[in-house]
């Protein structure tokens, strides 16, 4: 089935067709309406204030009845819209499906230049951060006794009193969403009031990489990494697949250069330098084991060997210049202030000065520390010796990745608030009291300010604190739009009514303010959605002039805005797929990029302690994913962790320490202590304690409440000086074992896979030779073809099986990078229950798709090993004759039918199935109002005592097939995707068609050709004769890796 | 050679059983006043479950079968001892088991009956557990022959239509005794349940014939049902389960139980009703010789098992097996302490412990001879057994062919309830039967006295 984007602005064209070319018709029955015409205006009425979300809006969401027949909508026929993630700052295009005017399912927008058709794990997730628990229905006050909830209108009244009695420049405003049009917007309107500007709150800030850029090439600018380009990719500390910057963006251009490709036969090399491994430095090649704050010195090393190694590239004057600079940086010095080995890092300079072209990154934890800027000069310093810069790092492509204001900005705010001078504060979507380190006393700052005001859609910490609490929307409810990078103008449109129809977004709130007010600069604009065509008018003047307006303005909301290079299709994109455009200016060597001495970072606290590392989580980033069920369900894929915080030590450290895995330690450092269990990671210097953060939440919800520890607690005030980042890695913290044992639930049952061949493994050589491994753990030689019974693929013999259709699937797992995205993607698809952490300590979690994750090896030389594990569909599988009442079967097209009306729940299929990918629903499982609306219609909702599990989403096969069959064909290859499928960044996951020759996953797999021709492909435990439909293609690695 | 001294007569057994099913003893209210209220918390336990969910109980993912299973295999073994001795120890003639096989077989059936509910209760939707029976309906459903669960619907619903019918068969001449003495109520039911029974030589001639036959028929079924029941396991594909083995194993296994069983009920009943002279101590050594014989098939099955997983070079058998009774392989320092033990390795020490170890004495007379000794060991063996199902079932699920998938178990009280209500239903039946008819086969124990001649001196000991 072709998908089908409309904008609601489509729909209110229908609109207009009936409500001003026949008004008198349409809108007064006694003229002599049909009945059906009456129906008909009605259900677009309420559609189009179900979808616009104008100024009537509906009292209840209530899903139509009568489908207006002159647009292609109807009950059980998907909608979709075409939007604008708002999760992070990245700002990925989104397609939102929704059923009967509810939006049930985000998938990545295609179209979007950046994203193309992907989105992360909280991508996947914004549907619960929609569909929140914890939002607020209706504006609220704080009286004498406690919370009140008051009419809108009372509200508004109340905020303008407020800005009314707020003297000029004592209004604060802080946001968490500075996207797009809203910065520019937010200003005016704070200008008027002759406010300061507002401030974006983001612990993660990326400023220390425009001070640094401003300082080296004179330009202030977060450029674009071409990671595709590169050959060998030089990761300092940076968590680019999980937070840093966009993760998928930088997961799709990591995949082209990183994943070993078939046809051209090689792969690209990744190195990690940092003192933590999350996932993105468990992906690595190569891990350069350094303790925290020394990355600048090794990246100068490098640059040094680079430099005396590479000829040309660098002009001479600068030549000279970088070698006078460089002189002190040996790799003798590095590797003592670093406890890298100097060999290790001498080999690694010839490497990066051997790539054509290498790049270097950094970000994340190395840019967490005072010398932040320093350490990005160093790495840009290394980048421009190796001649990279205009190759693999460009200036001049307008990131606007980061609009957060600099920390140092905001503790001068905290200071005012302090100081007593800030008599009004406007929270919106922000939640400094939570994000904020707890020795900044923001607590008290509060106290000090005469009147609060949030205008967050959901509970938090901060909210919790306001005087008056005039709820926004989600970001699937209201209008916006983000220039992510130039030519890229993605809008965001509401693609539902807002399920608290009362509610007004946070934009409208102000532009309600400003109209009372008598704000000269929005006069005549009523609301945002105004604000944002007057703004998009100026985007249409500049890229397609020729175009008019409203046809401008249709077409963006339906494609999720204006792309000026064409979408990249997911499949295959090649380095051209990427976006590059404008991106071209050529830079050169300031005088001020050799000015810095970096030295190795100093820490607070005790010297005897161990350096906190607080690392940003793939799952809940800085904490605004908190209150997210599925993310707090999903394990965090490097620790399978659930529902908590942790803290890596390395196996030595704890030894030394007494120290078992999952005791419960006290970490303590000047500013406080916290309590929580120990993961023993080999990924973690041995001197430093890691701690994820974004939990330890006291007032976000039910799901975010009480759930692990807050880091931010133990952390000074530590600032880059040049950048005014906030240095979150600054100080060291001693750690004891409080003698009790924690309670951490890991889903995973054994950190090793023990020579079972779960996730297998093939050198690059033997990859490039075609040669498959010597030894397989259960490969069956010979004797394979001998059976009892005609094999399905024999269709002569059982007729009726796997004619057209076999269903099948390939997982290469040198893409898998264990993002987790198909994991959150299974659960909104198929409507999975949420059972929390005790359950799942028991075993009880419901997650149909897992990443499964193992280690190979030993100290700083051991391997994470990824793949995802889900239902293999088998051929001859062990759940099908066990089942007594014929629950679960072979259907013709190859899949594991689960029929939940037949399912008695005896739990044999469970028992005996290889992979035990069945899962039990032990409960009655309920979803927190309004988390239900977000169920998909398709699926059913299993009861308790019933076994589920996947089917590669049969519901969206069956929906293809019906479409095919009404236009009288087969369904072509690609057409139907399914959940995981669609939103994997890396295309790990092929589907489709093993019955059909030509299919790509047939290709893949390399079925129908006996075997031969099989070089990286492998079935999961072949000697159990399963015969799974699911291939996985071995990871392929530089170096030969030993299984335990 | 005959069991019971020649003192006793015919007058005397009649007396003495007869004697069993008078006004009870207001102990024998307090004893069903204590097994009702067992019954009453499983009975509570049960509701509980099917209102909350099975996640009330312990069982989990990966271990799909937990404490319910166990009961229920554990019970079925129970259930073997009754027809063993009724039919097989019949038709070989052996004539130590005339005193005990109508507890026996009460037992037996009780057990079956008692293990036939624990299908029901371990399924996650128990009101539609019926789908497990092929019936004829409407929208042409089946049920799926190629399950060993199927098979086992037949085995054990087959088991217990023979058992009751040899249960009931063999009671008819006592019951045509208690009829002639009964008056009433009483005698009414009796009555109906002897069918008539004259005592003529006819029917006699009949009945030893008929009963001769039925005995064939039994036969086979003590060890087709825990073949059935073993191939639950041994038919699926997991390490532990998947063996040859399990048929042969399981028999040995149940009948060993199910002796044990029988002592531990039968000691305390000739106690109770004074039966000593009747049950003597050969009847109880017979039985315990029986018990070290199958004790020793038993021991060398566990041997066969870690030897084979060993012999046959497959990772997958050789570490659930080291697992099983050593607990954490060393392979996965540091994260988990090597030789971690947990319930999995308790439960592998208490069987082999009690269903080894502790029935070593019986190789010397003078244990076996001992009722109190004897009494002890069988409790010991019947707390072995249960746990070497439950070994064999759990242990065998935590550690699976996917080590990302391995779990742990830990029952929850729901399933001590249940389980504490199991035994609570069955000792509830067992001790209404011993009120309601003769725990001891009148009938058959008269046949193996000497007849009563007018000088009884003459014809000492044979």
């Amino acid at each position: 089935m072709t998908r089908k984007t409309f904008g609601p602005e489509t729909l209110s064209s229908a609109i207009d067709i009936i409500l001003h070319d026949n008004p008198g018709e349409t809108l007064i029955m006694t003229t002599g309406m049909h009945r059906r015409e009456f129906f008909k205006s009605i259900a677009i009425g309420g559609a189009v204030a179900a979808v616009a979300g104008c100024a009537d809006k509906p009292e209840k969401l209530i899903p139509y009845l009568v489908p207006p027949d002159n647009v292609e909508f109807a009950p059980g026929i998907p909608l979709d819209y075409a939007t604008t993630c708002m999760e992070c700052p990245a700002n990925c295009g989104m397609i939102v499906k929704t059923r009967e005017a509810r939006a049930i399912k985000a998938e990545g927008n295609p179209d979007h230049p950046l994203s193309r058709g992907a989105l992360c794990i909280r991508g996947q997730a914004s549907l619960q951060t929609h569909y929140n628990p914890a939002r607020y229905a209706k504006a609220r006050r704080r009286g004498q006794d406690g919370w009140k909830d008051i009419s809108w209108q009372d509200a508004e009244q109340q905020f303008v009193a407020m800005l009314r009695a707020a003297g000029k420049g004592s209004i604060v405003y802080i946001t968490g969403n500075a996207a797009g049009s809203r910065a520019g917007f937010l200003d005016t309107w704070l200008g008027e009031l002759g406010a300061a500007p507002k401030v974006v709150l983001d612990p993660l800030g990326s400023h220390s990489i425009r001070a640094a850029n401003k300082r080296t090439f004179g330009r202030a600018e977060i450029p674009q990494y071409r990671i595709e380009a590169a050959t060998l990719l030089l990761n300092f500390g940076s968590d680019f697949l999980e937070t840093w910057q966009n993760p998928v963006e930088n997961a799709k251009r990591y995949t082209e250069m990183h994943a070993y490709d078939d046809r051209r036969k090689d792969k690209g090399k990744f190195v990690h330098v940092g003192p933590h491994l999350s996932l993105t430095g468990s992906n690595a090649d190569q891990w350069v084991n350094v303790k925290p704050g020394s990355e600048a010195i090794v990246a100068l090393a490098l640059a040094k060997g680079v430099l005396q190694r590479r000829q040309g590239g660098v002009p001479a004057a600068d030549r000279t210049r970088l070698a006078e600079y460089l002189k002190p940086y040996t790799f003798a010095r590095a590797a003592k202030d670093s406890g890298a080995d100097a060999g290790a890092l001498e080999k690694l300079a010839q490497e990066f000065s051997a790539a054509s072209p290498g790049l270097a990154i950094a970000g994340g934890t190395a840019l967490a520390t005072t010398g932040a800027t320093e350490t990005q000069v160093a790495v840009n310093l290394l980048n421009y010796v190796a001649g990279n810069i205009g190759k693999t790092v460009v200036f001049g492509g307008g990131r606007q990745i980061d609009p957060s204001t600099p920390f140092s900005e905001i503790k001068k705010v905290v200071d005012r608030m302090m100081a007593g001078e800030v008599q009004l504060l406007i929270v919106d979507g922000a939640n400094p009291l939570y994000s904020l380190p707890g020795i900044m006393r923001f607590s008290r700052a509060l106290e000090r300010v005469q009147s609060i005001v949030s205008l967050s859609s959901a509970m938090d910490e901060t909210t919790e604190r306001a005087h008056l609490i005039l709820p926004g929307q989600s970001f699937l409810e209201r209008w916006g739009d983000a220039f992510p990078q130039n030519g890229v103008n993605s809008l965001v449109q509401p693609v539902m009514a807002s399920i608290y129809p009362e509610l007004k977004a946070a934009e409208d709130t102000l532009l309600s303010a400003a109209k009372t007010l008598g704000m000269k600069a929005f006069k005549g604009i009523g609301t945002y959605r105004d604000y944002l065509r007057g703004q998009w008018l100026a985007i249409q003047k500049k890229v397609q002039p020729e175009m008019d307006f409203e046809s401008f303005w249709r077409v963006s909301l339906q494609r999720g805005g204006h792309f000026s290079t064409g979408g990249a299709s997911t499949n295959g994109a090649s380095a051209n797929g990427a976006s590059t455009n404008g991106a071209s200016a050529t830079v050169s060597l300031e005088a001020g990029a050799l000015t810095g001495r970096p030295a190795v970072v100093q820490m607070a606290g005790d010297k005897k302690g161990m350096t906190l590392l607080p690392v940003p989580s793939l799952r809940h980033r800085d904490g605004r994913g908190a209150s997210n069920p599925w993310l707090q369900e999903i394990a965090d894929p490097i620790t399978n962790v659930v529902w908590d915080s942790w803290a890596d030590i390395n196996p030595v450290t704890a030894k030394k320490m007494g120290i078992a895995h999952g005791d419960q330690i006290r970490v303590r450092s000047d500013m406080g202590q916290l309590k929580l269990a120990v993961n023993l990671h080999y990924g973690v210097n041995e001197d430093v304690i890691a701690i994820p953060l974004g939990q330890g939440h006291t007032s976000s919800g039910r799901n975010a409440d009480l759930v692990g520890v807050n880091i931010l607690d133990l952390l000074p005030v530590a600032v880059d000086e040049p950048s005014g980042d906030f240095a979150y890695l600054s100080t060291r913290v001693v750690v004891e074992a409080t003698g009790k044992t924690g309670y951490l639930v890991q889903t995973t049952g054994s950190p090793r896979q023990l020579g079972r061949g779960i996730i297998q493994t093939q050198t690059l050589e033997d990859a490039k030779a075609g040669k498959p491994p010597d030894h397989v753990p259960g490969e069956v030689h010979g004797e394979r073809e001998r059976d009892m019974y005609p094999k399905r693929e024999n269709q002569a013999a059982t007729p009726g099986y796997y004619d057209p259709y076999r269903w099948g699937m390939t997982v290469d797992v040198d893409r898998c990078t264990g993002c987790s995205a198909c994991i959150a993607a299974c659960y909104a698809e198929n409507n999975i229950a949420v059972v929390g952490k005790t359950r799942i300590g028991l075993g009880r979690e419901m997650s149909w798709i897992t990443v499964q994750r193992f280690f190979e090896g030993e100290g700083d030389n051991y391997k994470t090993l990824m793949q995802p594990m889900f239902c293999q569909q088998c051929g001859n599988a062990g759940c099908e004759p066990v089942c007594p009442v014929y629950a679960t079967y072979h259907n013709p097209e190859g899949l594991n039918a689960q029929i939940y009306n037949r399912c008695v729940g005896t739990r044999y299929c469970s028992n005996n199935c290889v992979y035990k990918v069945r899962r039990f629903n032990w409960f009655n499982y309920e979803w927190d109002a309004p988390l239900h609306m977000q169920l998909n219609p398709d699926v059913t909702v299993r009861t308790k005592g019933v076994m589920e599990k996947c089917t590669f989403c049969v519901q969206r096969i069956r929906r293809a097939k019906y479409a095919a069959n009404d236009e009288g064909r087969e369904l072509h290859d690609g057409e139907v995707t399914p959940a995981c499928v669609q939103t994997c960044p890396t295309n790990a996951l092929t589907f489709g068609n093993l019955s059909d020759a030509n299919s790509v996953v047939t290709k893949n797999a390399m079925r129908g050709h006996g075997g031969r021709g099989r070089v990286r492909q492998y079935e999961v435990f072949p000697e159990l004769r399963q015969l799974p439909a699911v291939t996985y293609l071995r990871k392929v690695t530089f170096e030969p890796i030993e299984e335990a | 050679m005959t069991t019971i001294p020649p003192s006793i007569t015919y007058a005397d057994i009649n007396e003495v059983v007869l004697r069993t099913l008078e006004r009870p003893r207001p102990a024998y209210f307090l004893l069903l006043i204590g097994t009702l209220t067992g019954l009453l918390i499983g009975g509570v336990s049960w509701a509980i479950q099917i209102d909350v969910g099975l996640g009330l109980s312990g069982i989990n993912h990966p271990i799909g079968w937990g404490v319910y299973i166990t009961n229920f295999v554990f019970w079925i073994g129970i259930g073997h001892a009754g027809t063993l001795i009724s039919a097989v120890f019949f038709l070989t003639r052996a004539p130590w088991r005339a005193p005990v096989y109508r507890a026996a077989e009460a037992m037996t059936v009780f057990a079956v009956l008692t293990a036939g509910l624990f299908p029901l209760l371990h399924v996650g939707r128990v009101w539609l557990a019926y789908w497990l029976i092929p019936y004829p309906n409407s929208r042409m459903l089946w049920v799926n022959f190629k399950s060993p669960l199927v098979w086992d619907v037949f085995a054990v619903s087959t088991y217990l239509t023979i058992s009751v019918t040899f249960f009931v068969v063999g009671l008819i001449p006592d019951l045509a005794s208690m009829r002639d003495s009964a008056t009433g109520l009483r005698k009414l039911i009796y009555k109906s349940l002897s069918f008539g029974w004259n005592f003529s030589y006819q029917q006699w001639l009949h009945y030893a014939r008929g009963y001769l036959l039925l005995a064939a028929f039994a036969t086979p079924l003590v060890f087709s049902v825990h073949s059935i029941v073993s191939w639950d396991f041994a038919m699926s594909l997991l390490p532990g389960w998947h063996t040859t083995i399990f048929a042969p194993y399981f028999v040995a296994g149940a009948i060993f139980s199910g002796l044990a069983m029988v002592l531990t009920i039968v000691i305390p009943l000739r106690v109770v009703f004074d039966l000593k002279h009747i049950i003597t101590d050969h009847v109880l050594q017979s039985l315990a010789r029986v018990i070290l014989f199958t004790s020793v098939i038993v021991a060398y099955a566990y041997t066969a098992e870690f030897f084979i997983a060993y012999y046959s070079g497959v990772d997958f058998e050789r570490s659930l097996f080291y697992f099983r009774a050593f607990g954490e392989p060393g392979s996965l320092a540091p994260f988990a302490e090597k030789g971690k033990m947990g319930f999995a390795q308790i439960a592998f020490g208490i069987m082999v412990f009690c269903n080894v170890i502790a029935p070593l004495p019986l190789w010397r007379w003078k244990i076996r001879n001992n009722a109190v000794a004897l009494f002890f060991i069988a409790i010991l063996i019947n707390i072995g057994m249960w746990f070497e199902r439950f070994n064999i079932i759990v242990s065998s699920l935590m550690r699976d062919f996917n080590p990302a998938n391995w779990g742990q178990y830990i029952p929850q009280p729901v399933e001590f309830g249940i389980t504490f209500g199991s035994f609570g239903f069955f000792f509830t039946l067992f001790i209404l039967f011993t009120r309601a008819m003769p725990s001891v086969a009148i009938a058959e124990v008269k046949e193996v006295l000497p007849p009563p001649y007018k000088y009884p001196e003459n014809h000492h000991g044979n």
